[in-house]
Formats: structure tokens, C-alpha cells, sequence
């Protein structure tokens, strides 16, 4: 970064680089507050008594700073909601659980039949998969929606999970990845006595770590934060997962702000903690196109 | 025991593109117990692919695979006790080398876990590499990271070693040191050996006999020697031997050969084997069987030539010149005073002549005398030719 920096800006001994370089950390600054001010905002609402509205003068201190709003969303003891928010916190889990598990299954078998198996079709079938990303979802929701009802799976947490796992970007990601890998090592392990699949259980699979990473990564936070499907597909609300709850903080005499923001600060916890954890992978997910295919 | 036959070995890649490729074509060779055979032959001539049918890793088209006088064709590649060595290497990157090495013990036999960690350390003793057994590969050099892959096949004690352009990722002074190593390894252990390359040196200076390949068709098989000096044809000769053979296209008048620079004059004994005035062939002579300056001065076929380019290797140094308006390489003595512009005499002593039909590229003559008859078995000489 630093040689970036030098090339980008005068030295910074002169009026003009030491400007510029105001210039410029201005200007992300503000771009930063942008960004962080929303969590911020949440952050401060979570921490108020229950009576915030957004009314002008707007406060935003806490006069007293209190985490009862999170015991009380914790334990369900909301107006709007009286069922725990560790519930959907835990069904949250488990979908995207499920999901990224489910997930990281499928594609890499699939990735490694497209990247490495001969058969009949491969190329047609895998440009279908591929082309299932053009596809918005929103035109497979009630055909979705109607074939899990045949299947009695509406109202259930299999049926929410399953939309979650079919994605042409996993395969793409694992195909392509699978491809950089050299097919000799693959060749020695027949030779040392493995079968096919044992091939890919003991060999390929291990040598997957990054590409598995990515797309558990992303798959993981796609499922946590997503919110139609299961809205639609599930009745009972101890199958809501924490977005569909967060929306049952709006009734209809008005909005219960600082729960509201209590939860949305639960939910953003493991996605902070994953992303923190993990950002490489997930910013290699981005940049798939770039890797040697 | 480990003998190899490969019966009419024949595989057939269908493209959807370009149709079927032929990329061997009916290898017929039998590979003795301890012997060490080199493929040669150029990017895409099959040797690779006779390589992986041999290993189990392609299917052969038609043919057989047989060890011991066994049929293999049907066997896994596990079940066909034979390790092989590959151009990368292909060491597991998430293993340690003593794991890489041991992995195939693991898999394919009942070994206990001391008995495997002894074979290992054997293995590891005769590569020297037993202070890089608890590193994986990435910490490994080149190298070191072949001395384990040629650990790993040691340690399986194969029938049969396959190695697939085993050193050409190392740089050059490693390749001549492994090179060297590759042979004392594979005389001390006595097993057979099937090893492919491209390259000239490795193919001359490390087989017992060598199978020169060209579009999936052997074109000879026999010592390195014989492959150097006899030529089954002209493919052959232009492929054995760097720099390569020159080639110069002459015509046959009254017992000498003409071409527009240079004539020739037979003997009776070439004359015999060919046919009569007016016949083409071309005319194959080694860089160094040119004589030049004042061996060449009284020879009665001696002519001159414009010397283009001096390049001197230090223990040689070769000298490059338009002859019938093909560029020629001659080998003259390192402590030459030519330069570039001289003129010199040079003259094609008859007796190192190879002379090769101009339709088919077969050999006619090869120095000086007629050329070992084709399809000649392995029990009358130890040379082979298919044909072209």
C-alpha cells in the first residue's frame, strides 16, 4: 500500500502531498461515516429505553445506558413478539447451517465431476448450471413455492433450507478452483491405491480448503440474511429465522425501535465475527472470475 | 521379475472437434526384467500416453499390457505393482513427506505402522532425505521435492518404475546431478524402468535402449548407439543427436551423388543398394563426420563454403553455412581461428554418409554401408523398425 501511496500522491514533505493526502483521508472519512453510521445509530438504539421514536430533535445518547432491551428480545419479553429471539437465533443457525453444509456437499461433488469427469453432456449441463445465474429468484418463487407444497415441505425448516442450496455460483466456484489443481496428483493417488473417490475424499478435497472457505463463507452469510423465502414458506414463528422476526417489531400501532436494533445487533454478531474472521475468503469469492480456469 | 511387453498397444483419443487421434499406434516392445527403457520423441508422438496406458491410467484402444506374461489391461493401476514418478512431481501438498511416502503403503497394503515407517526410512536413507521427512512439500526445494517423489516409488518396491519427464522441471546443473543419481538408483535396485523425456541427453545417456516416437508410431527401438548410427530413418536421425544430422536432397548420375553445391562419389557397395540414374534421395551427414579445412583439402569431393556463424560451446564449436541453400551445422575443433565471412573447404567423407528414400524417409545407407533391413526381430538384433 505504502508504494501505492507514493505513486498516488506528491512526497509528503510538500504542502501540496501533505493536501493531498487531507484531501484524500477526508474524503474516506466521510465515506467511512457513511458506511459505519447506520451501525452506529443501531448500536446507540439498542442501548435506550423502550420509549425511542424518531421524533425531532432526534436523540440518539442514551440518557441511560442499559442492555435490557437485548434481555428482553433475548427472552421474548417484547410487545410485539413474546416468542425468544434465542429461538430464531438458533433456527438462523440452522438454516444457514444447513444450508452451507448442504452446500459445500453438492457443489464440490458437482464441481468435481464438471472440472474432472468425462461424461456425455457435461459441457451443455454445466453451462445450464451456469445459466441458472441469470435467473432472478424472485421468477422461481411460486413454481418453488407450489413444488415444496406437493412435497408437504412449506412450513418446514428442510423447505426453507433447500432453496438456499441449489446455486450455480458454488458449482462455478468449485469447477473452476478444481481445474487450477494439478490432475497428476490425482493420477498418483490411483496409482498409490485409492479409487475414485477416494481420490477426491483424500486428495482433492483437502487441497480445496481455500475454495471450501469461500463458498462456506458466503453461502453462510447469504443464508443467515435472507429473508422472502422464509417469510413465505413458514407460519409458525418458531420458524422464523432473525430477519422475519426483526420485521415483527413493526406492528401496527407503530415501530418498537430499540428491540428492533437490539436484534439486529444479535443477528449482525456471528456475521461480524465470520466476516472478521474469514474476509480473504470472502473477498476471494468476489474475485473468482480472476482464478485460472 | 518385471517384464514388460506391450502387444499392438494401440490408444485412440475420439476429439469432437478434430475426430479420432491416434495417439499410439499398435507399440509393439518387450521390456526385459531390470532393463531401462527411454521414450523419446517430440511434444505429442504418444510417449506420455503409452506411459499412463501402462500405468492403468488410460485405457488402451487395442492391444495388451502384459508383465511377467501377464495381461494388465483389466487390472486397476493400484493392482498393477508399478510406481510411478511425474514431471511435477505430484507430491500431496497436505501431507508431510514421510506421509506422501507412505501413503501408498497405507492404502494398498496390511503393513503395520512400524513396518511402513521402516520402509519409509529405508527409502528415505537411499535418497538421502531422511532430515526432510516430517516437512511438506511447499518447504522443500525442486530438488529435494523429486528425491521424495522418487522416495515414494521406492518405497511401494514396484515390478516396474514409470517416469514421465521426471527431472525437466529442475534447472540444469540438478538434472545432470539427478541424472546421474536416476541411473546409479536404478542399477542398484535392478528395476525395470520405463522413463519418457524429451530430452536429447537424458534419452542418449541413460537407457539401455531407447523407443524413438513420432505421431504415436515407433520408429526404433535400440541402444542409443545403434539409434545414433544406424537410423531406422530419417525421422530418427534428425531427432537422435544434437545438433541435428544435416539433410541435403541429391540425385543419383554415374555413381555420384549431385546436388547443386556438392557431389558425392559411392562406392560399388552403396551403388548396389540403390537404384539407378536420375533416383532422389536425401543425403543425411553428422556435424562432426564433416571433414573441413585442411582434412578436407585433398579429398576429390571437397568443396567450399561461406562460414555464417561461429559458435563456440567450448569443447566444440560449430560452425553454420548455406549448403544447397539449407542452413548446415559442421563441428570443427574448439581451438578454431574462424570467423564469420571465411571461406573453407569441407567435404562428406563417403563412409559416414546415411542415405534415406525421399518418399518414405527410410534409411538406405547409413555410414557408408546398406542400412539393417526393417522388422528385423529382437532375436536376430537387438534393433527393431516399424514401419513409417
Amino acid at each position: 500500500m505504502s508504494d501505492d501511496h507514493e505513486l498516488l500522491f506528491e512526497p509528503p514533505g510538500t504542502l501540496r502531498g501533505r493536501m493531498e493526502r487531507f484531501a484524500a483521508h477526508g474524503y474516506l472519512f466521510v465515506l467511512a461515516a457513511f458506511t459505519a453510521g447506520p451501525y452506529v445509530v443501531m448500536m446507540l438504539l439498542s442501548l435506550m429505553g423502550n420509549g425511542w421514536a424518531p421524533i425531532f430533535p432526534v436523540k440518539l445518547i442514551p440518557e441511560a445506558w442499559s442492555f435490557q432491551n437485548y434481555i428482553n428480545v433475548w427472552t421474548g419479553n417484547t410487545a410485539l413478539l413474546d416468542t425468544p429471539f434465542a429461538i430464531f437465533f438458533m433456527n438462523s443457525l440452522i438454516y444457514a447451517g444447513g444450508a452451507t453444509l448442504t452446500v459445500l456437499v453438492i457443489d464440490t461433488l458437482a464441481g468435481y465431476a464438471f472440472a474432472r469427469l468425462k461424461f456425455r453432456g457435461r459441457d451443455a449441463t454445466f453451462l445450464i448450471v451456469v445459466g441458472t445465474l441469470m435467473v432472478s429468484p424472485v421468477i422461481l418463487f411460486v413454481p418453488l413455492y407450489t413444488w415444496l407444497n406437493q412435497f408437504g415441505l412449506t412450513n418446514t425448516r428442510v423447505g426453507v433450507i433447500l432453496p438456499l442450496v441449489f446455486n450455480g455460483f458454488g458449482v462455478f466456484l468449485m469447477r473452476q478452483f478444481i481445474k487450477t489443481l494439478p490432475s497428476d496428483l490425482e493420477d498418483a493417488a490411483l496409482i498409490d491405491g485409492c479409487s475414485r473417490f477416494g481420490v477426491f475424499w483424500r486428495i482433492v478435497v483437502p487441497m480445496m480448503k481455500p475454495a471450501l472457505m469461500t463458498l462456506g463463507v458466503v453461502t453462510f452469510i447469504v443464508s443467515w440474511r435472507t429473508f422472502l423465502w422464509p417469510l413465505v414458506l413458514t407460519r409458525d414463528q418458531a420458524l422464523y429465522n432473525m430477519p422475519v422476526a426483526l420485521g415483527f417489531f413493526t406492528g401496527r400501532t407503530g415501530t418498537l425501535w430499540a428491540p428492533l436494533m437490539a436484534g439486529a445487533a444479535i443477528a449482525l454478531v456471528p456475521m461480524v465475527i465470520i466476516f472478521y474472521a474469514l474476509q480473504d475468503y470472502y473477498v476471494r469469492g468476489f474475485t473468482v472470475g480472476g482464478l485460472k480456469g | 521379475m518385471g517384464t514388460l511387453e506391450l502387444d499392438n498397444l494401440t490408444k485412440i483419443f475420439s476429439d469432437p472437434d478434430e475426430g479420432e487421434i491416434v495417439a499410439v499406434d499398435e507399440f509393439n516392445a518387450e521390456i526385459k526384467d531390470g532393463e531401462f527403457l527411454i521414450l523419446v520423441g517430440p511434444s505429442g508422438c504418444g510417449k506420455t500416453t503409452t506411459l499412463r496406458c501402462v500405468a492403468g491410467l488410460e485405457q488402451p484402444t487395442r492391444g495388451d499390457i502384459l508383465l511377467d506374461g501377464e495381461s494388465v489391461i483389466e487390472k486397476k493401476p493400484k493392482a498393477r505393482n508399478m510406481a510411478m514418478v511425474f514431471q511435477n512431481y505430484a507430491l500431496y501438498p497436505h501431507m508431510t513427506a514421510r506421509e506422501n511416502m507412505s501413503f501408498g503403503l497405507r492404502m494398498t497394503t496390511d503393513l503395520s505402522n512400524d513396518e511402513i515407517d521402516d520402509r519409509v526410512n529405508e527409502a528415505a536413507e537411499i535418497m538421502g532425505i531422511e532430515d526432510l521427512l516430517e516437512k511438506k512439500p511447499s518447504e522443500l526445494s525442486g530438488g529435494q521435492q523429486q528425491r521424495v517423489a522418487l522416495g515414494r516409488a521406492i518405497v511401494r518396491d514396484p515390478e516396474v518404475f514409470l517416469m514421465d519427464e521426471p527431472l525437466s522441471n529442475l534447472d540444469a546443473k540438478l538434472r545432470t546431478q539427478m541424472r546421474t543419481e536416476l541411473q546409479d538408483l536404478q542399477q542398484d535396485l535392478g528395476v525395470t524402468t520405463v522413463y519418457v523425456t524429451h530430452d536429447q541427453t537424458e534419452a542418449m545417456t541413460m537407457g539401455d535402449r531407447i523407443a524413438v516416437l513420432n505421431d504415436g508410431e515407433l520408429q526404433q527401438i535400440g541402444s542409443p548407439d545403434e539409434c545414433y548410427s544406424e537410423p531406422a530413418n530419417q525421422f530418427v536421425a534428425g531427432f537422435i543427436g544434437s545438433p541435428s544430422m544435416n539433410f541435403f536432397d541429391v540425385e543419383l548420375r554415374d555413381s555420384v551423388l549431385m546436388s547443386e553445391d556438392f557431389d558425392v562419389t559411392i562406392s560399388p557397395e552403396i551403388e548396389r543398394e540403390i537404384d539407378g540414374d536420375g533416383s532422389e534421395y536425401v543425403l543425411g551427414i553428422r556435424p562432426e563426420e564433416i571433414l573441413s579445412e585442411d582434412a578436407a583439402e585433398g579429398g576429390e569431393d571437397r568443396f567450399t563454403i561461406d562460414v555464417k556463424v561461429v559458435e563456440p560451446l567450448g569443447d566444440v564449436t560449430y560452425l553454420y553455412a548455406d549448403i544447397n541453400g539449407k542452413e548446415a551445422t559442421i563441428a570443427v575443433d574448439r581451438s578454431t581461428d574462424l570467423e564469420p565471412g571465411d571461406r573453407i573447404s569441407v567435404a562428406f567423407p563417403v563412409d559416414e554418409i546415411h542415405l534415406f528414400d525421399s518418399q518414405t524417409g527410410d534409411a538406405i545407407i547409413n555410414r557408408g554401408a546398406p542400412a539393417a533391413d526393417a522388422f528385423v526381430t529382437e532375436d536376430e538384433s537387438t534393433t527393431e523398425k516399424t514401419e513409417a
